[in-house]
């Protein structure tokens, strides 16, 4: 008995899975907590009201509940009276993160549309031109890529998974199409158009594709630019991630809304991107203090989740305290609350005890303090005393990684505000790392 | 377009001709060297076949590939011993480009002095313009020696140059399809369409408006001219009932660019000063790039170049500022097309390379192949018809891998006329057939008239006159089903050649009268020009040489307007017949 509760308090505290927008009885909303009021709303809005497609882009910390956000826009999209069909796309099931771009991102797009048309729909698409255009790679790739008039997903399928996993390939691939992008682009608004007629003629609205994951791409400098792999798929690329003739919601790197091309990104996309922001427990530095309504919704959190699968706070904590001391150390990041309840859980089983929650924070600063930089220093100082980063060019790229590594939290209230990481708020300065020349 | 062939080639080189006998009558038992240019084998050999009947026992002696020592080599040829004179053709065999230093021209500088103690008779080496130019400076001494110089040029050839029109809208993967797909997808999209109706709501709106243009784009290529300029029209309406100027604005272009196809040029442009107008009112700046651009290619076509030099360097000014490389590249294309139209071919082939490195570094395969077929035109145009067909063969390489069929098709038809040049004609009409082929598989109605009047002008070359009228016969029929007015004109231009070489210079003169009629309808500066000038060498040969003078001075007005090359000749022709 006490192994199945173990499994099942185990499951429901999964980091890496949002929740389904179904799932409403674990939903809790954290909008005012979180200063995001309506972040759903206001992407849904555009793509209500705008005659032409629309181009959107949202932006938030890993963990901070993005993709449930996005799977409530999708669910509460489709249960408008327009009744769009809305496509949500997980690109990292096409993509390798550590080296995107607009070829493959087009890829799994179409491929994952074609499938979800396929699988909810019951609309299967045709190659099209696609057919043409894969016959040729498969020539390039010697690969068996059979695309038919079966369906375009399953053929698309088999060249992103070489793609996915080869970076030769990869390579190969992007050549072929380089020269070829607006092409291709064409061919894909082929079928998506393809698509809506079919959407329309069973009772659906307008197409929508949520291209979720873009925001976990790694960032490192690109080979075609002088500039990064981000800078170059939102920026030198736009034009063609804004090209597709349907409504399209990009995630991306929270880093690069916190950077010089914040405001580029602002006049090519029309706005700057909403940012779907931590739960703020603690008020803005200096006298940073527990934010008691923020706490509270996070003990809702957790309380719907044990409700679910038939388990009570006491049976999983020690105590409450140990309970709100994993709410105090998450930073009001949800993907670690979860995270922190199953290192507790390691650490001694159920019911977690205030020593186990210890050495999962000793853990966790033991990670910051082999990555933070003698420079990172007196940003985090600056934080800590201001709520605020530096704002000058010369920190950029310094606030930039300490944005993506979470060592510096950003909150949103009546403005933003930014918060030091409490694993990292306790460290001590001295094991900081001088920077490796 | 194909060889229009307008100007009967060795009648309008009468001067030149005269002057060549004259030479060769007053040098008869001296030594002198003359230097004679011609780009085109046949041309030259009917030339020189011309001057032996006048003047029998004159030696033709062809130097043979690689040859470096070519005085050696005439040296060691058995000849008569006292001929009229010697011709020496085929050296330019011999210079090959892949060897900066060029042995066999320093080679015949050194000779420079030997000459003149073993020959007592006229020498005139034959070389066509490029191996001309580097004669005088890779043989500055031989060259210095040269007492007489003579130019005979086949007229300008107008391959098919390939200029860039932005069909706004990607459509090239439609053009590569075959033909029986094409219908396929012509099919489709007119199904798709009227299932969307005339007044699509927003969903819908993009795709119709981009179906129609991938329609009118397909009917266009097909032949069907007068769809395609219907279907862009719907477009038209349908972009300004949804209030959208940027669709507006591309809706016009296109039209603009289907209008420019039938010809109707001051129409085309009208259209593409409305899109301009508008890409600038929403700050477009591509649009206003590719609009610019495309008006550039309207002002070419009427033969006002410099206007024309005028719009693409705007265009490039604005592809520089956005960074919009690709546009930068068809803009130097464009810039190299009208430098080549005046007569400036090297400038255009500094244009033409520069465009090549952009598209290069852009992977733009489609441009890099237009570069390099324009660079073999170039070529062509210097006399260099061996390295023409080097460019081309890589143009070939592109537009197969990329699967361009119908930039193939041209390709095929540009390596014809590089043999043609090189006097090859039956392999000319093996590439011609290729070509005929690849068109009539993708359904390129107007790459079919092309080839048709290739392959008329290659019979004509041949002297089988009636085959070239039936070939020009079936081309000016495609022409006027598809309403290209510019073919319609050539074919009637060629037909009027083969009636004239025919000797029936009345009937040539009917054709004439009614090419004349259609280049003047459609603004065709050039055309007209040349049209004038047929009209003025068919009536000398009917002997009504006041009439030909006044014909003859209307050409060479407008010659001289849009700086045809060929000015200078038609001038000293004109010259002569007041004379004489």
């Amino acid at each position: 008995m006490a192994v199945d509760i173990l499994e099942r308090v185990y499951q429901a505290f999964d980091p890496q899975k949002p929740l389904e927008a179904a799932d409403t009885d674990r939903y809790v909303n954290l909008d005012e907590v979180r200063g995001s009021t309506g972040f759903v709303q206001r992407l849904a809005e555009p793509i209500f009201l705008s005659a032409k497609p629309t181009c959107q882009i949202v932006t938030g910390h890993h963990g901070s509940g993005k993709s449930t956000e996005l799977l409530r826009l999708q669910r509460e999209l489709q249960q408008h009276r327009k009744k769009p069909f809305v496509v949500y796309c997980e690109a990292l099931e096409d993509i390798d993160r550590n080296d995107v771009d607009f070829p493959e991102v087009l890829i799994a797009l179409v491929r994952q549309m074609a499938a979800q048309l396929r699988e909810r729909a019951g609309i299967v698409l045709k190659p099209g031109y696609f057919k043409d255009r894969l016959q040729q790679l498969k020539g390039i790739l010697g690969a068996p890529i059979t695309i038919d008039e079966i369906g375009v997903d399953t053929g698309l399928l088999s060249l992103s998974a070489t793609m996915k996993n080869s970076p030769d390939a990869r390579a190969k691939v992007r050549a072929a199409l380089e020269p070829d992008t607006s092409n291709l682009l064409n061919a894909a608004n082929d079928l998506i158009g393809a698509a809506k007629m079919e959407l329309l003629n069973k009772g659906y609205g307008d197409l929508v594709i949520i291209v979720d994951d873009l925001d976990k791409m790694v960032l490192r400098p690109c080979d075609k630019a002088a500039c990064d792999t981000c800078e170059y798929l939102f920026i030198n690329r736009e034009g063609q991630l804004r090209g597709f003739l349907c409504h399209v919601v990009y995630t991306m790197p929270i880093a690069c809304a916190y950077s010089s091309m914040s405001t580029r990104i602002a006049n090519l996309y029309g706005a700057l991107p909403p940012v779907v922001p931590m739960t703020k427990i603690a008020t803005r530095p200096p006298r940073s203090k527990p934010y008691e309504p923020g706490i509270r919704k996070f003990r809702e959190v957790i309380a719907v989740r044990l409700k679910k699968i038939g388990a009570d706070s006491g049976q999983v904590f020690e105590s409450d305290a140990v309970r709100d001391s994993i709410i105090t150390l998450s930073g009001g990041q949800l993907r670690e609350l979860m995270m922190l309840v199953r290192e507790g859980m390691g650490g001694s089983g159920l019911p977690i005890t205030q020593k186990a929650v210890q050495r999962a924070a000793a853990e966790n600063r033991r990670a910051y303090s082999r990555q933070l930089l003698e420079e990172d220093w007196p940003i985090i100082e600056m934080v800590r005393k201001t709520g605020n980063l530096p704002r000058d060019v010369s920190h950029e790229e310094a606030n930039r990684v300490l944005l993506d590594s979470r060592a510096i939290l950003q909150y949103i209230n009546d403005e933003d505000w930014y918060g030091v990481n409490p694993f990292v708020a306790s460290l001590p300065r001295a094991q900081i790392r001088k920077r490796k020349k | 377009m194909s060889q229009s062939a307008p100007i009967p080639e060795v009648e309008r080189e009468a001067a030149e001709l005269a002057a060549l006998q004259r030479v060769l009558k007053i040098s008869r038992g001296t030594f002198s060297l003359s230097v004679a240019v011609c780009n085109n084998v046949p041309l030259r050999n009917h030339i020189i076949e011309k001057v032996r009947s006048s003047c029998p026992g004159i030696e033709v002696l062809s130097v043979p590939e690689g040859v470096v020592d070519v005085y050696g080599w005439v040296l060691s040829q058995p000849r008569s011993s006292d001929p009229p004179a010697l011709f020496i053709v085929d050296i330019d065999r011999s210079i090959r480009s892949d060897d900066k230093t060029y042995p066999a021209l320093a080679s015949l500088n050194a000779s420079k002095d030997l000459w003149p103690k073993r020959f007592s008779c006229p020498v005139i080496i034959w070389l066509p313009e490029y191996a001309a130019t580097l004669l005088s400076i890779h043989a500055r001494d031989f060259w210095a020696r040269k007492s007489h110089q003579f130019h005979f040029s086949a007229e300008p050839m107008t391959a098919m140059e390939v200029s860039r029109t932005v069909f706004h809208g990607g459509t090239d993967w439609a053009l590569s399809l075959d033909a029986d797909r094409k219908q396929f997808r012509i099919a489709e999209l007119q199904q798709r369409l009227a299932e969307i109706g005339d007044s699509p709501g927003p969903e819908m709106a993009p795709h119709a408006l981009a179906w129609m243009n991938e329609l009118g784009v397909l009917f266009w290529f097909t032949g069907k001219t007068g769809e395609s300029v219907a279907v862009h029209e719907r477009a038209l309406l349908l972009a300004q009932a949804l209030q959208d100027k940027e669709a507006t604005a591309i809706a016009l272009g296109n039209l603009g660019v289907a209008y420019a196809d039938l010809d109707e040029t001051r129409r085309a442009i009208e259209l593409y000063d409305k899109a301009l107008v508008i890409a600038r009112e929403i700050g477009d700046r591509r649009g206003e790039g590719n609009d610019l651009g495309n008006l550039g290619l309207a002002y070419a076509d009427l033969g006002e170049t410099r206007r024309a030099i005028e719009f693409y360097e705007k265009a490039l000014v604005i592809a520089r500022e956005i960074g919009d490389r690709r546009g930068e590249g068809a803009d130097l294309g464009n810039l190299g097309l009208a430098y080549a139209a005046v007569g400036e071919t090297r400038r255009a082939i500094e244009f033409y390379e520069k465009a090549l490195v952009i598209d290069r570094e852009m992977g733009d395969r489609g441009g890099e192949g237009a570069d390099r077929g324009n660079l073999g035109l170039a070529y062509a145009a210097l006399g260099d018809a061996r390295r023409a067909i080097e460019f081309y063969e890589k143009q070939l390489v592109i537009v197969r891998e990329i699967g361009d069929r119908r930039g193939e098709g041209n390709a095929l038809g540009n390596v014809g006329l590089a043999y043609a040049a090189l006097g090859e004609t039956r392999r000319a009409i093996e590439f011609y057939e290729k070509q005929l082929v690849i068109v009539r598989e993708i359904g390129d109605r107007r790459g079919e008239g092309n080839a048709l009047g290739n392959l008329g002008n290659a019979y004509a070359d041949l002297g089988e006159t009636r085959r070239a009228i039936e070939f020009n016969e079936k081309r000016l029929v495609i022409a006027r089903e598809i309403g290209d007015r510019r073919g319609e004109g050539n074919a009637l231009g060629n037909l009027g050649n083969a009636y004239l070489s025919l000797g029936d210079a009345r009937r040539a003169i009917e054709f004439y009268e009614k090419c004349l009629t259609i280049h003047r309808e459609i603004g065709d500066r050039p055309g007209e020009g040349a049209g004038l000038w047929n009209m003025a060498l068919a009536l000398e040969k009917m002997g009504q040489r006041p009439e030909a003078i006044r014909r003859g001075e209307e050409a060479l007005d407008i010659m001289k307007a849009i700086e045809d090359p060929n000015a200078e000749m038609v001038q000293r022709i004109l010259d002569k017949w007041r004379k004489g």
